[in-house]
């Protein structure tokens, strides 16, 4: 291997460090023995159930409309490409209580379509399905870009021999734009997956927090704070053990793709 | 060749958005208490006041009266969750005044020894069932709280308008039906301002002046009162001053700009 240039190293160990000791800080904190017994609180275990629930439903909604959006973005030309990809970054640069406000306001009891909504009898806000609403406004944004990137790098030639031999578009999108894209997708599945699980801001403020319904891991997180700092990172403890599990399991499969 | 990005878009500027949604997220949650500076733009004094939210419209118009008896002495509002005010000053935030919105935090922090004086009580409020202008749940008394039909706000019981409400409801054996645990009663106020909720058990501080949330009118006593005690922070600098504001507080200007808005005299 070649040897890494100071001016790259220096700063590459700085980021390293930046990014790994805040969480290995967490322990000096709490002795990780006790986190078993913190799993077993109906507080923890209600709110990791809820937590994996949601962001699993929420990511699989990122998937199932963020892939064919990215397809449409990455396929069209240069100036609607670059209109399209300013509307699926701006919830990311809008705060999350901002983009919660803004659900509310459009979802919600007296909102635009929400007014409608419940007309039918559906009422987003305080409810699970509210949770993953906000989980996947939150989200969906990681899937694109990632998605998207993946997409425009796929050589194109590869599509048009497909065609060429009779394959429908949608046909070709499923047989060869996917399957070769796909090590960038699973990487924006994990992003928009890991936003989910932590997401707070636009949870709490569009969907509230009730133990059970709404109350994620992040939310519950919150509250244990009010009780002792070490509550609140067993909590997070918990959320980041979590993490770390599914994410090893995952690497066997298709971490290593990307 | 093809460009391993696309134009416009090189790896750079994708991680530089997923830093922004990062950085948006966790200054959330450094954001729960709010600093107002005060007008002033000399350079002289300040003075920082650590105040419950449901007393910070009452106390920020003190605090602009105190500036004016004090010219150069700039007192800078700190809004926030009682608790989480507590929480602040153990992981070492530096203010010079403490005022909670009930007793029981303040006794923690003096447990903790984060103030340095007595305690006094400098306004007081009632907690109050709230609903939106309209009252559009049509509710009248505390049992409508246990009605599953309704969206129910309180507090969560950590924060002092939740213990409050959980203490007054069991006493009267209401299981009320909550849909959702705000951090706050200014919060919980939120939900009623946009509509969101039918009813909410809040601080009467928090009721406001716009006629957007409106008090259900109670039989006295049965639903409790609270206090809102001020002390002398442990690590403060400035402790002439900060006895000055709190001594400001029990006066008589103090006190009719706390009552002017919604707090009940200390």
């Amino acid at each position: 291997m070649r040897r890494i240039p100071v001016a790259l190293l220096v700063p590459a160990v700085v980021a390293l460090a930046f990014l790994t000791l805040p969480v290995v800080a967490l322990f000096t904190r709490v002795a990780v023995v006790d986190l078993p017994s913190r799993l077993r609180e109906p507080l923890v275990l209600d709110a990791l159930r809820l937590s994996v629930v949601t962001s699993t439903i929420s990511t699989l909604l990122c998937v199932v409309l963020g892939v064919p959006l990215a397809w449409v973005i990455a396929r069209r030309g240069l100036r609607l490409r670059q209109l399209l990809r300013i509307l699926v970054v701006l919830p990311l640069v809008l705060p999350p209580v901002a983009g919660g406000i803004s659900l509310l306001v459009l979802l919600g009891r007296n909102g635009l379509v929400g007014r409608m909504l419940a007309s039918v009898g559906v009422s987003l806000p305080f409810t699970t399905a509210g949770t993953i609403v906000a989980q996947t406004f939150v989200a969906l944004p990681f899937l694109v870009l990632a998605a998207e990137g993946a997409f425009r790098n796929v050589d194109q030639r590869l599509e048009d021999v497909a065609a060429s031999l009779g394959a429908s578009q949608l046909r070709v999108f499923r047989r060869v734009t996917v399957p070769v894209a796909a090590p960038g997708i699973v990487a924006g599945v994990v992003l928009a997956w890991a936003r989910a699980l932590g997401e707070f801001g636009a949870t709490i403020t569009f969907a509230g927090s009730l133990p059970g319904r709404t109350e994620t891991l992040p939310l519950a997180l919150y509250r244990a704070l009010e009780q002792s700092t070490e509550a609140a990172i067993s909590v997070g403890l918990v959320l980041l053990a979590f993490s770390i599990a599914v994410l090893l399991l995952l690497r066997e499969r298709w971490w290593t793709l990307s | 060749m093809k460009r391993p990005y696309p134009r416009g878009m090189s790896r750079m500027r994708f991680l530089g958005f997923r830093v922004v949604g990062i950085i948006g997220a966790s200054a959330l949650s450094l954001t729960a208490c709010s600093l107002h500076q005060g007008d002033s733009g000399d350079s002289g004094a300040s003075l920082i006041v650590m105040v419950a939210s449901s007393a910070s419209t009452g106390v920020t118009a003190a605090a602009r009266a105190f500036e004016s008896e004090h010219p150069g002495l700039s007192v800078l509002i700190s809004a926030g969750g009682s608790g989480a005010l507590v929480r602040q000053l153990e992981s070492g935030t530096t203010a010079d005044v403490l005022i909670t919105a009930n007793t029981a935090t303040m006794i923690a922090a003096q447990g903790k020894q984060l103030v340095s004086t007595t305690p006094v009580t400098v306004a007081t409020s009632r907690l109050v069932l709230a609903v939106p202008q309209g009252n559009p749940g049509r509710v009248t008394s505390l049992t409508d709280l246990s009605n599953p039909d309704l969206v129910v706000a309180l507090c969560v019981v950590e924060a002092p308008c939740g213990a409050a409400a959980h203490a007054a409801l069991s006493a009267q054996g209401i299981n009320a039906a909550a849909d959702t645990y705000e951090s706050d009663s200014g919060h919980a106020r939120g939900r009623l301002a946009l509509c969101e909720a039918d009813a909410a058990l809040i601080w009467a501080a928090d009721l406001g002046a716009d006629d957007k949330v409106l008090e259900v009118r109670l039989s006295a006593g049965l639903l409790p009162s609270t206090h809102y005690p001020a002390a002398v922070v442990a690590t403060s600098t400035n402790t002439t001053s900060a006895n000055q504001f709190v001594l400001f507080l029990l006066g008589a200007r103090g006190q009719e700009a706390l009552t002017s808005h919604g707090l009940g005299p200390k």
